[in-house]
């Protein structure tokens, strides 16, 4: 039989209330399963905000380190997601900030050229992986927690230690400057457009 | 939302990504739309607001597949050892809140306490006695024999299985005083542990848990009632049905294996997974669902019958040493919209239609056919097949499960006429539309075709149309003109 996957489907809020009691009452699996059910959302997060591989698997490492470590505190006001979420996302801006006092300097991701009239999907997660680099640690956050973990104004709020309005605000500017970049990137004429919508 | 409009000529970039996502309130959502409508720029901003969308949830798709299990796995081993830690510490913590907060256990560590200290006394008066071995203590050395994974000796008392790690702690803890050994019976004290409230942790896997069946995450295998085995590696899998002719076998996630004995005459093992229906009457085989919405079907005995999710979808067969890989509907469905949008790009509209008309053979979901259909009408129409085109556009006007759809349907057909030269029937369903849906998606196309073939009538009630039109138009110049332009002169004396 072969390894074990490890990959898990996105748990619901009653699943994530049951691991929180499991996890609270001290079970060692639970502590392997909330491994196994965030690893992949806590490294894609520090890997867009980090931008750097073996950085990113340090932040996740340390997330989980401090997830374990306090998990016994967590009072559950918050979904257990957005709590680990916050915790990651603390634990990368934190490292952010260390690099820049150290003067480290990551090599500014290149703006991709027009695409073509077809752009393939992975070209376009690329640009838009790409885009987002482009954009300040804060304002990568606030996009990537909300479009793309689909969490809302208010979680990335709770996660990004701001009030709402705020996040809102930032929201708004990164949705604008985004925007206009990806125009840039994926402009198409309108008539192949519409021949392959196939429409009249 | 008017006030936003009011402010500006243009949409909002929150109002695009929110109408985008599908979270605008329908009101608002038409407002938006009749503006898009009109204004280029805010369609092409509309466009990438989608575009942005999409990718970012592919993006989030990728980035939790995209790290590759040999990192995952490297990740775990160095927190395994701080999970571990963790979970002792949880447990010696909540094992000693339960102890306080239970007033039997107060009196029952009262006495022990009591005990120990009388016992205490009495060992100073004794001397020094030697250390007890584990073969003295029948229980503790079973209990070491189990920790090191061998059985307990023949003769060996053995007790209960402990039932938390801090009755394991205590009974470690050598208890030995400077004076003497004092022999405390604290291995038997046993500490009460809240019991697992249906329990989603056992790598034992019991795969009968009825509750949260997905977070079952652990190796483990069970015996089926009909003789089968089923294995399971890190699957989220439910047994709905176990019967000794038939059973049924849910897999939501990851890798199962079953051996099922040849069974009796109308006997039947079933797996379902969202893409496939997999069905033996006594085989060996294994099926696998991962993170991509498909089942990969292996067969190492006998004879399998694959069906895949979907209508009029073919069962494969499958036997001894062959592997298939089904997709579900969805991702069929998926497949097909992007081969269509291949032929189309390419110029091969006959493909085209063919791949068209097999989606709408399998598609279950109406307001998928719907759309579909629209498309589908597009293509023969250009192929000149008006007859199958107007048939399809009539077709979602009259099923479509949404209204824009039907919207959609209406205003491609009198485009179609109106290319086709029939200019009366066209001017019919313009007035069809402004009537039926007087602040829809084609509102403003339909007063400009009727305000273009001469009409001054728009509607059963013009001066409501119109007030609501110029309300929704947001301002917009041209708008503003073509409803000046409409209105209904003063009749003359």
């Amino acid at each position: 039989m072969p390894a074990q996957k490890l990959h898990m489907l996105p748990l619901g809020r009653k699943e994530e209330a049951l691991l929180l009691d499991q996890l609270q009452q001290g079970v060692p699996e639970a502590f392997e399963m909330l491994y196994h059910h965030f690893v992949g959302r806590v490294m894609g997060l520090a890997r867009q905000l980090l931008r750097d591989p073996a950085a990113a698997e340090d932040a996740a490492q340390e997330t989980f380190i401090r997830v374990y470590r306090s998990v016994h505190r967590f009072r559950g006001d918050a979904r257990l997601s957005t709590w680990i979420h916050r915790i990651a996302t603390n634990v990368c801006l934190t490292e952010i900030e260390r690099r820049q006092r150290r003067g480290v300097q990551v090599e500014p991701a290149q703006l991709p050229d027009r695409l073509g009239p077809t752009p393939s999907g992975t070209d376009l997660r690329l640009s838009l992986a790409v885009l987002l680099e482009r954009l300040e640690p804060r304002k990568r956050a606030a996009f990537y927690l909300c479009h793309v973990e689909g969490l809302s104004a208010g979680e990335v709020a709770m996660v990004l230690e701001e009030s709402r309005d705020a996040v809102l605000k930032r929201l708004q500017r990164t949705r604008r400057e985004l925007l206009v970049l990806w125009q840039e990137v994926t402009a198409e004429p309108a008539a192949t457009r519409r021949a392959s919508q196939g429409r009249p | 939302m008017n006030q936003r409009f009011r402010e500006s000529d243009h949409v909002e970039v929150d109002t695009l990504f929110a109408l985008a996502a599908g979270d605008l309130p329908e009101a608002d959502a038409c407002a938006a739309n009749v503006h898009l409508t009109l204004c280029r720029a805010c369609r092409r901003m509309y466009a990438g607001a989608r575009e942005l969308q999409r990718e970012a949830l592919r993006l989030g798709d990728s980035a939790a597949s995209g790290v590759d299990d040999v990192t995952h796995r490297r990740i775990w081993r160095t927190l395994a050892p701080e999970a571990a830690a963790a979970a002792h510490r949880v447990g010696q913590r909540r094992a000693w809140s339960m102890v306080l907060a239970s007033g039997r256990l107060r009196w029952a560590a009262a006495i022990v306490v009591l005990a120990s200290t009388g016992l205490l006394v009495y060992g100073l008066g004794r001397g020094p006695q030697p250390a007890r071995t584990g073969a003295e203590s029948g229980h503790d050395g079973a209990e070491a024999a189990q920790r090191q994974g061998r059985s307990a000796e023949p003769g060996q008392a053995l007790g209960p299985p402990s039932s938390s790690r801090l009755a394991d702690s205590l009974r470690q803890t050598p208890t030995r005083t400077r004076r003497g050994m004092v022999h405390g019976r604290l291995g038997q004290m046993r500490h009460r542990r809240a019991p697992r409230p249906e329990s989603l942790v056992a790598m034992d896997l019991d795969l009968t848990v009825p509750l949260p069946a997905r977070l079952a995450p652990s190796p483990g295998e069970r015996r089926l009632r009909c003789g089968g085995l089923l294995v399971a590696r890190g699957a989220t899998v439910r047994v709905v049905r176990d019967q000794p002719r038939a059973a049924l076998i849910r897999l939501s996630a990851g890798h199962v294996g079953l051996r099922v004995p040849k069974l009796p005459r109308g006997g039947r093992v079933e797996i379902v997974t969202p893409d496939a229906r997999v069905r033996v009457v006594g085989t060996r085989f294994t099926v696998r669902r991962g993170q991509k919405p498909q089942t990969t079907v292996t067969v190492t005995e006998g004879v399998v019958w694959v069906t895949p999710t979907g209508r009029n979808r073919q069962t494969v067969v499958l036997r001894a040493g062959e592997s298939r890989t089904v997709l579900g509907e969805g991702a069929y469905l998926k497949q097909l919209r992007g081969q269509i949008t291949a032929a189309l790009r390419s110029g091969r509209l006959q493909e085209a239609a063919r791949l068209g008309r097999r989606y709408l053979n399998v598609t279950s979901k109406p307001a998928g056919a719907s759309t579909m259909k629209l498309r589908l009408a597009g293509i023969v129409a250009r192929l000149g097949r008006t007859a199958e085109a107007v048939r399809l556009y009539q077709d979602v006007m009259g099923s479509a499960p949404q209204a824009v759809a039907r919207q959609n349907a209406l205003a491609f057909l009198a485009r179609l006429y109106e290319r086709l030269g029939k200019k009366h029937m066209a001017l019919g369903i313009w007035r069809g539309l402004t009537q039926k849906y007087p602040g829809g998606l084609f509102a403003i196309d339909a007063l400009m075709a009727l305000v273009r073939a001469g009409c001054r009538q728009v509607g059963a009630s013009p001066e409501r149309h119109r007030r609501h039109l110029a309300r929704r138009a947001g301002g917009h110049r041209a708008a503003r003109a073509l409803l000046r332009r409409c209105q209904p002169r003063p009749r003359r004396k």
